[in-house]
Formats: structure tokens, C-alpha cells, sequence
């Protein structure tokens, strides 16, 4: 596969808002450039999934315009552009039932022709891609057709980031990629994805829950809490004090200009 | 050492009863309604019948009504019609008629009296009647109606899940959101479902005459109701992250279906493909009492002239193939998932 640049994410003062009134994300301005490794940092609730999905087109904002690599992300360009997007997910979004192979190849699904998807048949340059994304992640042969709810967590998440990386694409979304996995894990998989989407140039946004994992890994760490970001800033400016002022409950904790 | 426990204050923390005023007003509502609608429909009636009953047949008494008609169905069954007579014109059909096993010919006469109309005088009259008596023919044709009954619950099937596969696909909201498609395709589905076998094989039987065509129809059409509400709700239930996961990854309705649904829901579709064809059989059985072909045209066709032992035959019949039907599909299922 060629090697793709990476792609560059705007948030221009989005806002939404969920039918039954909670405000996950309000009047948010973001600008990540092409190539970045941004950790979303921030309770639960605090609108990193909603934004992460946004840009993806699994929500639509109620208001303002989210832009990937300079184009807005609408209903007219989202098929495009999911093309280029990378999805791992929180909970891997594997199919338990299906077998690792099928599982891997579905990452290619947005390149298929219908009728080829139905009939379940896939080109010899897929299979090997897939065969390829397997062993950079670190599974075996026979892995292949054991199926996905078989394996440990580890390895389906491996399984979801082989699939997420079957279109060699420009933008990664990681929703909580680690939560449920031992320590040790969660440092293989997270190097893991930051290998890949570095061999690509990709730009990898990914939400997480381990401050300390986020300071290894991160270019750039993003703090949101009630829909808004409280930090931006690198690992080394996230102090303690920030840190404790993220997950605070106490509401007077938050810096006045964020409340 | 044990630990002290902090008592908490019992008026504060409070557990869901079972028995409240509540609850007690609606039981005794529906009881009432019960007792009601157990005037209605005779269940008083039926209660004295079937104890009177008991009572008679544990005193072997034969007063009770119920005890009697039952006894003059089971006479009337027994013994069961096995053999089949057909009867034979020409000297030359004998040695082809002959060529089942245990088969013979039995010559009988007859002498009857009868007035000749022209001379007022008593004449009697000696008939000969050669018959082919096959002991076990009749169970022959049961056999070969029952094959015919099982045919037909296979093409229902068939039908059934042409019909339902995308009529499932269409009324499931996961896969085609909440709108105008779905509403429709769950109309569709509720309409097939809401109209009996027994009453549309009737209108079959009407439109494509006596015979299979209208009962395949029938049970089709039914079945295809049923697993297209079921492969619709499953689709609904099915874990959501998968689809979602193949979504974002550009695939469109159709791949989602194929990829993050269908292995899901996969092993539920057999297991109600495999009841489906199960109760196709069962209800093949019955659809023939209208002329839609089968066993149970033979069974109404047998019941109308009285031929009772006939009746008892095909009911012994049908009930060790629904016997057998059971264990092959519970077989099956358990290879399958």
C-alpha cells in the first residue's frame, strides 16, 4: 500500500446536543494538524466519544461544521471520507460469532462492489493486505479462522486494529481502544497503534482513561470536560494540579473562564 | 472479632413489596372478569361434565355423556382399515395385480333375492366378486399421501424464507431506520401473519383448484409472516458495536447486514427455519380437511363417508410422523448450533 500523508481535523464551535437534552459537546473549536498523536483525556461523559464520532458521521452536530483534512464532514462527503477514517473501537465492535478472516476484511468492505460483498468473495489483494495487517499486529495463522469471540482481549483488539488499518487510512479514531485490558496490554496495543499510524503518517485521535499511558504515548494531550476542552496543551504541561482539576468533582475547581 | 454493624434506619430504605393494595385490587378485577366470562363460555358446564365423567368411569358406571360419546368414537375407530380391496374385472389384471408381497385374491359370491318385476316371482341371483386384497395397501396410500403432506411443507418453507429473507431486512429498524420502508414491510408482515392458513387455503383452493398448490400457498404465505417478524426482531436485538464499527468504516446497509448482522443472528434464523418446516408439517396435516391436498384430504374424504378405521389409520400415522419430525429437527438443531 502507498503511503498516504495524514489527515488534519477542525472543530469550528460545534455543539451538540442529544434529543433527550444532554449537551455533550458545546460551542468546541479544535484544530489538530496532519500527522499528530492527541490523547482525548476527561471524565466520563465529557463528550470524547461524541466527538470522536462526529467525525466520523456516527453523530451529526447540532450546530457548527467539523472539517477532516479541510473537508466538511457532511452527508455528501461522509461516504468519501470514511474511506480515509479508521475506526477502533471501545469493546473492539468485532462480530463475537465470525471468524478472525472476516472479521479483518470487513475493514475493506467501503471498497467492495455490493454484489462481491454479498457473495462474501474477496480479491487476492485484499486476502494478503489482510494477511499482512494480521502479522503486523502480532497474530498467527491460525488465528485466521478462530472466531473473534474466541480470543482474548488482546488479541481482538489486535483483530480491530488490523481491520482499522485495512484501507491504509489517514485519520485513526481510537474511542477508550485500552479499557478492559491489563496494563501490559494496554502498552502493546496503544505502541501498537501508534506504529502503524506512524509507518503511515496517519493522525491519530484517541480517547483514554490512563493519564499516565496518555503522557507516554501523546504528542498532544486534550482535556474535555461538560463538552468543553480544559486543556491543550503537550504531556509535559499536564500537571498534577490539571490533572486533578479535569477529574475533580468539585464544579469550583474548574478555572471560571471553563464553567 | 466481629465487625459492628452499622444499623440502617429501616423507615428510610424501602424494598419492593409482592403483595400491595394495589396488586390485590386488580387479582380480585380479574377474578371477577374470570368468573364472568366462565358463565360465557360454559366452563361450569364443563367443570360438572368432565367430573361426572370420572366419577363414571371410575365407578364403572356408563351414565355420563362424555363417557359415551368417547366409547362410540374409540368403537367406531377400531380396528384400523390396513389392507385395501380393489376389485378385479378381467381375468387378465390377476397375475400384474399380483406382484405386491402378501397379496391375493379372494373370490367371494354373494346370492340375493330379488322380485322380478315382470313375473311377480322370487329370483335369486348369484354375484361373484374377485378382489385383490393387498393386507398392508391402504397404509401404502397413507404412506404416499403422507410423503406428498411433508413435500409440501418443505416448498412452504421454501416459499417462506424466499419471502421473509428480505421482508425481514426491510422491517428491521436497525438496518433501515424508522421510516416509511419499515412501516409498510411490518404491515405486510402483520397482514400475512393475521390471516390463518385454514381460511386463506380456502380462497387457494378456490383461485388454483383442489390439491397441493393451494396448501404450499397457504402455509407459504403464513411462514413467511412469522420468520419475517422474527428475522426482523432478531436483526433489532442483534449487538449493536459490530454495525456501528462496519458503519464508520464506510460500509453501506446491505455489507452491514451481510457482515455485522447476519453471522450474529445466523444460528436463531435456522433454529426458526427448522421450527417453521416442523409446524408446516404439522399444519399440512391439517390444511387438506379444505382440499388443499395431503393427508388431510384423504382424512376428510374418509371421515365424510364414515369409513372410521380409515380415520384411525391416518391419525396413528400422523401422529408418528410429528413424533419423528420432532426428534429429526431437535437432532439437527443440535448439530447446527
Amino acid at each position: 500500500m502507498s503511503k498516504a500523508a495524514g489527515a488534519s481535523i477542525q472543530f469550528e464551535k460545534v455543539s451538540k446536543r442529544f434529543s433527550d437534552g444532554t449537551v455533550a459537546l458545546s460551542d468546541l473549536s479544535l484544530q489538530v494538524p496532519a500527522g499528530t498523536f492527541c490523547v482525548l483525556l476527561g471524565p466520563s461523559g465529557s463528550g470524547k466519544s461524541t466527538l470522536l464520532r462526529c467525525l466520523n458521521g456516527l453523530e451529526t452536530p447540532s450546530q457548527g461544521s467539523v472539517y477532516v483534512d479541510g473537508t466538511l464532514v457532511n452527508r455528501n462527503s461522509i461516504k468519501q471520507l470514511r474511506k480515509e477514517i479508521g475506526s477502533i473501537h471501545q469493546q473492539f465492535g468485532l462480530v463475537q460469532r465470525d471468524q478472525v478472516a472476516n472479521n479483518v476484511l470487513a475493514g475493506a468492505l467501503s471498497k467492495l462492489p455490493t454484489w462481491q460483498a454479498m457473495l462474501g468473495c474477496y480479491p487476492r489483494a485484499l486476502e494478503a493486505r489482510a494477511a499482512e495487517m494480521l502479522e503486523q499486529v502480532g497474530l498467527d495463522p491460525v488465528h485466521l479462522h478462530r472466531r473473534a469471540g474466541e480470543l482474548s482481549g488482546g488479541q481482538q483488539q489486535r483483530v480491530g486494529i488490523a481491520r482499522a488499518f485495512m484501507l491504509a487510512p489517514k485519520l485513526i479514531l481510537a474511542d477508550e481502544p485500552i479499557a478492559s485490558l491489563d496494563p501490559k496490554t494496554s502498552y502493546d496495543i496503544l505502541a501498537l497503534i501508534r506504529e502503524q499510524a506512524q509507518a503511515l503518517g496517519a493522525t491519530v485521535l484517541c480517547s483514554l482513561h490512563q493519564v499516565d499511558l496518555a503522557r507516554v504515548f501523546a504528542d498532544r494531550i486534550i482535556g474535555l470536560k461538560a463538552g468543553r476542552v480544559v486543556f491543550d496543551g503537550a504531556p509535559s504541561d499536564l500537571t498534577a494540579d490539571m490533572v486533578g482539576l479535569l477529574y475533580g468533582h468539585d464544579e469550583s475547581a474548574v478555572a471560571p473562564e471553563y464553567v | 472479632m466481629m465487625a459492628r454493624i452499622n444499623r440502617a434506619n429501616s423507615g428510610t430504605w424501602q424494598f419492593p413489596q409482592l403483595v400491595t393494595a394495589s396488586r390485590l385490587f386488580w387479582v380480585a378485577v380479574l377474578c371477577i372478569l374470570l368468573l364472568w366470562s366462565g358463565r360465557a363460555t360454559e366452563m361450569d358446564r364443563a367443570f360438572v361434565m368432565t367430573g361426572q365423567a370420572i366419577h363414571a368411569a371410575a365407578t364403572g358406571q356408563k351414565d355420563s355423556q362424555v363417557v359415551n360419546g368417547f366409547s362410540q368414537i374409540a368403537k367406531s375407530l377400531w380396528p384400523l382399515q390396513l389392507e385395501s380391496r380393489t376389485e378385479l374385472h378381467q381375468q387378465a389384471d390377476q397375475p400384474a395385480a399380483l406382484a405386491l408381497p402378501f397379496s391375493h385374491i379372494e373370490t367371494t359370491s354373494r346370492s340375493s333375492q330379488s322380485t322380478d318385476p315382470v313375473t311377480g316371482q322370487v329370483v335369486t341371483t348369484n354375484q361373484t366378486k374377485t378382489e385383490l386384497v393387498v393386507p398392508y395397501g391402504y397404509v401404502l396410500v397413507v404412506v404416499s399421501k403422507l410423503i406428498e403432506t411433508i413435500q409440501m411443507a418443505i416448498w412452504a418453507t421454501l416459499i417462506a424464507l424466499i419471502i421473509s429473507l428480505p421482508l425481514g431486512f426491510l422491517a428491521a429498524r436497525n438496518l433501515m431506520g424508522d421510516g416509511f420502508i419499515v412501516g409498510l414491510a411490518r404491515s405486510l408482515i402483520g397482514l400475512l401473519r393475521a390471516i390463518p392458513e385454514l381460511v386463506s387455503a380456502l380462497f387457494f383452493v378456490v383461485a388454483f383448484g383442489f390439491g397441493p398448490i393451494a396448501g404450499i400457498f397457504a402455509l407459504g404465505l403464513h411462514a413467511a409472516g412469522f420468520l419475517g417478524k422474527f428475522f426482523a426482531d432478531d436483526s433489532e436485538n442483534a449487538d449493536i458495536k459490530p454495525q456501528e464499527a462496519l458503519v464508520a468504516l464506510g460500509a453501506n446497509t446491505l455489507k452491514v447486514a451481510r457482515f455485522a448482522v447476519l453471522p450474529q443472528v445466523l444460528p436463531q434464523y435456522i433454529a426458526y427455519s427448522l421450527y417453521i418446516l416442523d409446524r408446516n408439517i404439522r399444519m399440512a396435516t391439517v390444511i387438506g380437511l379444505v382440499g388443499a391436498g395431503g393427508i388431510g384430504q384423504e382424512l376428510k374424504g374418509r371421515f365424510d363417508m364414515y369409513d372410521y378405521g380409515h380415520v384411525a389409520t391416518i391419525l396413528v400415522a400422523i401422529f408418528i410422523l410429528v413424533v419423528l419430525v420432532d426428534q429429526l429437527s431437535a437432532s439437527i438443531r443440535k448439530q447446527l448450533l
